[in-house]
């Protein structure tokens, strides 16, 4: 995109200060924010998560019916748990669990008179013996069949067509199954120009690996400090920045502070105190230009449970200063020129990849449209705020846009949706390990990568 | 050792629920005064909420109160009994609000 378009353009970068400058102005967007269910009203933790899961089922299931109708037939018989008969070919709807031999269980760990080892923390806890069992609101039962063990998760909803056998009884034979039909998108309008929107995620200030003068390279190039009258024409084109969570790195976290002795650790600070102050530094350049929205990550000074609240403002006080700096939630949905997008700062991708075999991040953000959901591993081994009222993170608006932040390499892929949906999905990489962002068309819909490189030679010597 | 008994350690003790007729039987013991009547009447209220929470279909109920459970059910279309509601709205009463195990940490 910054290749010359046509034409002798002078090279004004040499070019001797002129009255007649030309300004460029940069491209608003209309902006609207679609995330207010992921505020958190309000904050009473004495509730069980048995009213996530039976809000998730009361919610979903009609969708699924529907979905389960028009795949096999309007008469097909659906019957809960407790209702079934042997040898009857009919549709449940429930919850999936999946009993895994490896997950870590508190009860495990407290078994200290067993003598047993403490379990080991492990990448994958995937193992061959793992079953899945499907529950309504009274009761579960086994399945078996061509449902695959392996890739499927904790938690999401699903309508299995098969039979109890009379000979088997206690399991469920399943021939085919189905999840919630992805409801339609609405047609997002046509665009006049290119307006781009950067994703960025994992800058991962106060570590060792910080990328500090890429970070800066990142800036100014947002900002429209590098680059000729041409090349700032183009990034003038960027309307608004997500940084996607992991602002801070995990080694800002620090425990040992916890065991040491009070005396031995009053006069330290903290080691997100410095962080944040270099992050504030980086967000009033940015803000000062463009839009920015600061989603926070797995290692932020935030809440551990999902959905995670936005920073305080306290911590950016010359960030908020500028009205373009906004903190918003993880997992976060808005709507910019009517495109509407949603994402998350990766820790529910990364928790689906612990708990399955599925690796890649894009199979798995499909996966999640398919299911309809965007953490079905909540509250079983992702952390989660227990709500009773609603279950905010089932996908009920066909995003045209889906992101997560914090992966391992920038990848994308555009999904196509049986009712004609076509989603982007985006896997937005770590900047502090390969100094990438990622710019999004808004008019296109595909994406580019920005990445930054500075050979270690070129780096002054520390 | 064989003929003590051991009501001669515990005696029995009336509780005020005791003998007390299920919901479905609604003419209780006739009785003149209203104050009775009053406190009879309650502990069918009572006996209806504590239906209501047991009820499985509903959902799980301990953690928000009753209403909260009712309004919940009615929203997804399980259709509640509309006396509870009758009932919950009446009093404001913490044995009335909140669920059957509301002393128990759960």
């Amino acid at each position: 995109m910054f290749e010359k378009k046509g034409g002798n353009h002078p090279d004004d970068l040499l070019s001797k200060p002129s009255q007649t400058h030309k300004a460029c102005e940069r491209q608003s967007g209309n902006f609207s924010d679609c995330s207010d269910r992921f505020l958190l009203k309000d904050k009473t933790f004495s509730r069980q998560y048995a009213h996530l899961y039976a809000e998730r089922l009361w919610e979903v299931r009609p969708k699924v019916e529907a979905s389960a109708r028009k795949k096999w037939g309007k008469d097909i018989v659906i019957r809960k748990l407790h209702e079934l008969k042997s040898d009857e070919t009919c549709v449940v709807i429930g919850t999936l669990f999946k009993h895994m031999e490896l997950k870590p269980s508190i009860l495990q760990e407290i078994s200290e008179e067993h003598n047993l080892m403490p379990q080991p923390v492990r990448t994958k806890y995937v193992d061959e013996s793992d079953k899945l069992y499907l529950e309504d609101e009274l009761q579960r039962i086994i399945l078996m069949g061509d449902l695959d063990v392996q890739t499927s998760v904790t938690g999401v909803i699903i309508a299995v067509y098969g039979k109890e056998p009379e000979d088997d009884q206690g399991k469920f034979h399943v021939e085919k199954y189905c999840f919630q039909m992805l409801s339609d998108q609405v047609p997002r309008p046509v665009i006049q120009n290119d307006k781009y929107l950067v994703l960025i995620s994992g800058l991962e200030i106060g570590s060792n690996e910080e990328q500090i003068f890429s970070l800066q390279l990142f800036v100014d190039m947002v900002t429209g400090m590098l680059g000729n009258s041409e090349e700032q024409s183009h990034c003038a084109e960027i309307c608004r920045v997500i940084v996607a969570g992991n602002s801070l790195s995990s080694s800002t976290q620090d425990k040992d502070s916890l065991q040491k002795a009070k005396y031995l650790s009053k006069k330290t600070a903290a080691g997100s105190v410095d962080a944040v102050k270099t992050l504030d530094d980086v967000f009033t350049q940015l803000a000062s230009s463009v839009d920015v929205d600061l989603m926070p990550g797995e290692y932020d000074p935030a809440n551990y449970t999902l959905p995670q609240q936005p920073l305080h403002k306290c911590m950016f006080p010359e960030a908020s200063r500028y009205p373009t700096f906004h903190t918003v939630t993880n997992p976060y949905d808005f709507k910019v020129e009517g495109v509407r997008f949603l994402g998350t700062s990766g820790q529910a991708v990364q928790d689906i990849v612990k708990y399955s075999t599925n690796e890649e991040p894009l199979d798995i953000l499909e996966k999640t449209l398919e299911w309809g959901h965007l953490a079905p591993t909540a509250p079983d081994t992702l952390g989660c705020y227990p709500f009773y009222k609603e279950d905010p993170f089932i996908i009920n608006d066909c995003p045209h846009v889906l992101f997560a932040g914090n992966m391992t390499k920038f990848d994308s892929k555009v999904f196509k949706g049986c009712g004609g949906q076509e989603v982007l999905l985006v896997s937005v990489p770590r900047f502090s390990q390969t100094s990438t962002a990622v710019m999004v068309n808004l008019r296109t819909q595909d994406c580019v990568p920005m990445q930054f490189a500075a050979p270690s030679t070129m780096e002054p010597n520390r | 050792m064989a003929a003590k008994q051991i009501t001669s350690a515990f005696p029995i003790v009336k509780k005020p629920n005791r003998g007390q007729k299920s919901m479905k039987d609604s003419d209780q013991l006739p009785s003149t005064s209203t104050h009775d009547q009053a406190a009879v009447d309650s502990i069918d209220d009572l006996q209806i909420l504590k239906n209501f929470d047991l009820t499985l279909e509903f959902g799980p109920c301990t953690g928000i109160t009753r209403l909260e459970r009712w309004e919940r059910a009615q929203k997804h279309g399980l259709n509640p009994p509309d006396e509870v509601k009758d009932i919950l709205l009446k009093s404001k009463d913490e044995e009335y609000q909140m669920c059957l195990w509301k002393d128990y940490e759960i």
